[in-house]
Parts: structure tokens; sequence; C-alpha cells
């Protein structure tokens, strides 16, 4: 599932609403779109919004749970949705933290377990992985944070975009045919730009996107 | 709005950055290799359960599955233990590429109890025979232990001047129950990126930071007029966030501290506080005031009388004489020169008379003050048994 929120278009159609609204910075590293999939996301179960400047992000999920129980097949314990996060990185040399809030809830009897975990990586490089882990017995709501320090090089002169993945999964184990659960119920996404150094000036005109 | 000092260090550190960009040295040129576009084929990839992104250069794709998943146990049937996915990618080959390097990655998910056992299998062809490469890429995970963990399979491929890859991805559960594995996504990389991403891994190394006194510091570690103190830091991996930091130089007036603080953009902190003492005096000499007019015997054994003193950081070398020079008569000059810890130095000079028996008539044997005389005998006295002694 793509979502696709063209920048130039977004720009124009809240134009109306605030004159003020910040538009991306295409000096600065943004979120230009997102695709989405997997198990516990599939296709038209996921709402999305993005900041005017396209530096944060909420996904609202309504189905990412993961759940076991007496008649619960197994497929069910473990629910993962992978992010394709598409970033506008601008030319040249930046540094900006990524920033991910997971919450949900979790339900789990004694000696059942839990995991929010979250793999990140771009296609072709080494991933990082991000988890936390709940113990039964156990029933709230939960917040998890990731922090990624992220470094860029591009050298086209208008930047590019490049997608970063992001695997965010929920399991439960241990809890055999007993009732558990756990969930993801959003993910806030943001990027904040730390230092950067540009040589290039970018002189090709805006070109919208398909 | 960085000041020039954090710009300078922005820009240093920038400039690193961008020379240890893995492989990135130059402008790639024409992409030798790009994918057009992907297909999809098999129970594992049905319509709708898979999304392809592309990066803007086209040479880094991620294939999302929905339900690229086997599972044995309650609820599932026999042929839920596998799945299988033709992936086609479409190639655009830049006329006499010959060879081209590419990474197929395989995430997933592999939830497999003690006794159960699942393979994944991954294979591709390509290539105008279209033949299937013979160097089929099989790996098994066996779950003897039990486990619950996430996997990644990579394979290097070579991709020839054929204008399409065809990968096939089998999942299959071999033995056991109650097991689920996935395959949450295939990335396929071809060559190198004509630009650079990388996630920085846990820093849990401070920066270094340092402190750079201006001036002439003596070797006992004095400044003798104000010390401009320099900061620098440098942290190797992660870099540092000048607004958080506090690298400003500072200026010391006074004997006191100077402190500077480093701030890395993971958060790791160091802070440097460097002592100063500063001695803006000279030192002083002391003494040298003889009693009376100054008169001295001719032959008396007295002390200079001088010292050297400074009350900051103290004398580091004083040159005086220890006693008068009283050997002959006349006018004598006595020198001193003092150097304190700061560096700095100072010199003094005193004089007195010396005399004899010839200064004892009428009221001359007054002027003596070292020895000091009752009467004109008992000055003249003096001379002489200095001269019998003699």
């Amino acid at each position: 599932m793509r979502v696709m929120l063209p920048v130039v278009a977004a720009a124009m159609l809240m134009a109306p609403m605030s004159a003020y609204a910040q538009a991306p910075d295409p000096s600065q590293v943004y979120v230009q779109s997102i695709t989405y999939g997997g198990t516990g996301c599939p296709n038209g179960s996921m709402a999305h919004s993005f900041a005017n400047d396209r530096k944060s992000f909420t996904l609202i999920f309504d189905s990412f749970v993961a759940s076991t129980g007496s008649g619960v097949p197994i497929t069910e314990s473990r629910k993962n949705c992978q992010l394709n996060v598409n970033l506008h990185l601008p030319q040249g040399w930046q540094f900006s933290i990524g920033t991910a809030d997971y919450r949900g809830y979790v339900n789990l009897p004694a000696g059942a377990r839990a995991e929010q975990k979250s793999v990140y990586y771009f296609a072709g490089e080494s991933q990082v992985t991000r988890k936390g882990s709940f113990v039964g017995p156990v029933a709230k709501d939960y917040l998890r944070r990731d922090e990624l320090p992220l470094s860029t090089v591009v050298w086209s002169e208008c930047g590019m975009v490049v997608p970063v993945n992001i695997n965010a999964q929920v399991s439960i184990t241990g809890a055999g045919s007993n009732s558990a659960q756990i969930t993801t119920d959003s993910i806030d996404g943001k990027v904040r730009h730390i230092l950067g150094l540009q040589w290039r000036t970018c002189t090709a005109e805006p070109e919208p996107e398909e | 709005m960085l000041r020039p000092q954090m710009k300078s260090r922005a820009l240093s550190i920038a400039l690193c950055a961008v020379m240890s960009a893995a492989g990135l040295r130059a402008e790639p040129e024409t992409l030798p290799v790009t994918v057009r576009g992907v297909t999809f084929q098999g129970n594992g990839c049905g319509p709708g359960s898979a999304v392809d992104s592309f990066d803007e250069s086209r040479t880094r794709v991620t294939l999302i599955f929905s339900a690229n998943l086997v599972a044995a146990g309650q609820g599932m049937s026999a042929g839920d233990t596998r799945r299988r996915c033709e992936i086609g990618f479409a190639l655009t080959v830049k006329p006499g590429q010959n060879e081209q390097k590419a990474l197929l990655v395989v995430r997933g998910h592999a939830t497999l109890p003690a006794g159960a056992a699942a393979e994944v299998l991954t294979d591709w062809s390509g290539g105008s025979s279209s033949a299937r490469n013979e160097e089929r890429a099989t790996l098994v995970s066996k779950g003897d232990e039990g486990g619950d963990d996430g996997f990644v399979i990579t394979r290097e491929i070579v991709l020839d001047a054929s204008p399409s890859l065809t990968v096939q991805t089998s999942l299959v559960l071999t033995r056991g129950t109650d097991a689920l594995m996935t395959i949450d996504s295939v990335d396929l990389a071809i060559g190198k990126a004509p630009y650079s991403a990388t996630f920085e891994g846990p820093d849990t190394t401070p920066p270094i930071i340092t402190a750079d006194p201006s001036g002439d510091r003596s070797a006992s570690g004095w400044y003798s007029g104000d010390v401009l103190v320099s900061f620098r830091c440098e942290d190797p991996e992660s870099p540092i966030v000048p607004e958080l930091s506090d690298l400003e130089p500072k200026l010391v007036t006074d004997t006191g501290s100077a402190k500077g603080e480093c701030v890395n953009v993971t958060g790791n902190s160091s802070a440097v506080t460097l002592g100063v003492r500063i001695d803006r005096a000279r030192p002083r000499i002391v003494g040298g005031h003889y009693p009376g007019a100054g008169w001295i015997a001719l032959g008396a054994h007295v002390p200079s009388g001088l010292a050297c003193v400074d009350e900051d950081s103290g004398i580091e070398s004083c040159l005086i004489p220890g006693w008068l020079d009283t050997s002959k008569t006349g006018l004598h000059t006595i020198s001193a020169v003092a150097w304190d810890r700061a560096g700095h130095d100072a010199s003094a000079t005193s004089w007195y008379y010396v005399g004899d028996a010839g200064n004892c008539s009428e009221d001359g044997w007054r002027q003596f003050a070292e020895p000091m005389f009752r009467d004109e005998y008992d000055c003249v006295s003096r001379f002489q048994s200095v001269l019998k002694g003699q």
C-alpha cells in the first residue's frame, strides 16, 4: 500500500488553511511518502497524517495485533508492519536523528512474554534492531521510543528520495493456549535535523510527483 | 544561528563525514544497471499481498510481503507449510555492461519450537540463456533448541547483460508443529548507490575535549598575563552538536579556571576544566638599606640583608650575595636579581661605604653602622686589632 501525498500539491491544499503553513525545507531531510505492508497492516488498515513540514508523521493501525488463545491460529502470535519511509535527502552531507514512538497495549498472563521490535535498514545496508520486552502478568498501555542517528551523503544537486525500511513487529511467546495480546496502535515518526553541509545549489525546476 | 567558531566546527565535522563516506569519492557516472519494474507471482505473494518500493536511483528495490508465511499447528492445514514467490525484476542495462554485482537480501522471522525444522530457499536466474543459476542458495533454519527470532539471508549475485533477473523464494516447514516462519521483505541492491545513508551504531564513547590556553606558560605552570583558553572537541564516532556544547573560548584575567563542554549527537558528553594561574607582578628585592649612612668597617662580616620576594607565583631564582664585600675601603655597590615562577624578573642595586681607621677622627667614628663604636678610640682600636690580626 502506498501513501503518497505530493509535497507541492500538499502545500497548495494547505495554503488556504494557514498562510504560514511551514513547507518542507529542501535543504533538510524530510518524509516524502510512506509505503507499507505486512501481516499487521494489510491494505487499508492504516491511517496516516503528515506535519506540514513533512518532518513528522503519525500512523494509526486497525489490526496490528498479535494474540494467542484457545482456537487462535499460530499465525496470530506474530504480526509485522514494514514501513518504507521515503526520505527526501538534500544534496550534501546531513546528520539527522530519526525518532519513532510506538504506542500500544499489552496483556499477558503469567509465564507469557511479548516483544515489540523494530528493524531499521536502508536497502543494501546493514540493519539495526531496537526492541522492548514484556513479561506477564501484565496489562497496560506502553510507549517505546527509538532514536536513531542518521548520516547521509547525496551528490545529486537536488537531493534524492531514498527509502528507509522500518519493520515493526509484535510477538508473543510462552502463552500456550492462554489468551494474550500485544498491539501497536500508533507510530509517531519524526526526523530532526542536526547538522548539514551542502556544496551545490539545486537549480532544477521542482517536478510534481507521479 | 551558529556562532563563527561553531560553524567552523560543524564544517570540519561535515567534511570529515563526507571524506569518510564509504565508497563515495566522486559523483558516480551513469548507473550501469537499474530496475525498471517488478512483478510477483506465487502463493506467497498473491495479488494485493506485496508492495514494492524504489529509491530514486532505481538501484535499490524493497519488496514487502503481507502473506509470505508458513505455519503448522492449530488452525493450519498441510497447505500452509509451503509458500513460494517468484519475483521478476525488469532491468535496464547500460550498453557494454557485462557484469554488475548485486546484493539480494531476504529478511524474515521464525518461531520454531524444539523439534521443528524449516527451510528458506532462494535461487535466481538471469542472463541471455535464462537458465537457472547453478549456484542455488539454500539456507536451513532448524529449531532443535527452539527459538523465536528474525533472520537475514544475504546473497551476492552477479548480473550479466540480461535485462531481467528472476528470484524465487520458497518457505517450507519440514517438521514440527506450532511453528511459524515468514519472509517479510526482499531487497535488491545493485552496485554502489549514488548516495550514502547509514544509521550510526550505538555510541557509548564520550567525545574527547581538550583545552588549549594561549600565551607562554612558564615551566612552573604560571602565566604572566591574560589567557585565552580555546576548546577543541573530537569524536570519531558521532558528530558534535554545537548548540548543546560550550566550546566558546574563555578569557581568563585572574587566577581561576575555564570550563568547556562537548556533547555529541548521541548525548554523550565530556567536560574539561583548565586551571589557570596568573601572576602579573614582578618579584621584589627587599632589604639593602644599611643603618646610618651605611659605613661598614673594613673587614667586617656583614650579611647583605637582601631578599627576593613574590607573593603570587613565588621566587623561582634569586641571585644575591650573601655577604657584603668589605675587603677594600670606599664606595661599594651590591646588586641582586630575582625571577618569579611566571617568568618575571627584577633587579636592584644598593650601595654602602667601607671605611677604616682614617675615617675615625673627630666625629668620623659615628658614621659607622657596622660595627657601631663608642668613641674615636674604640674606632681606631678596632682597625688596629684588625691589622694585628692580619
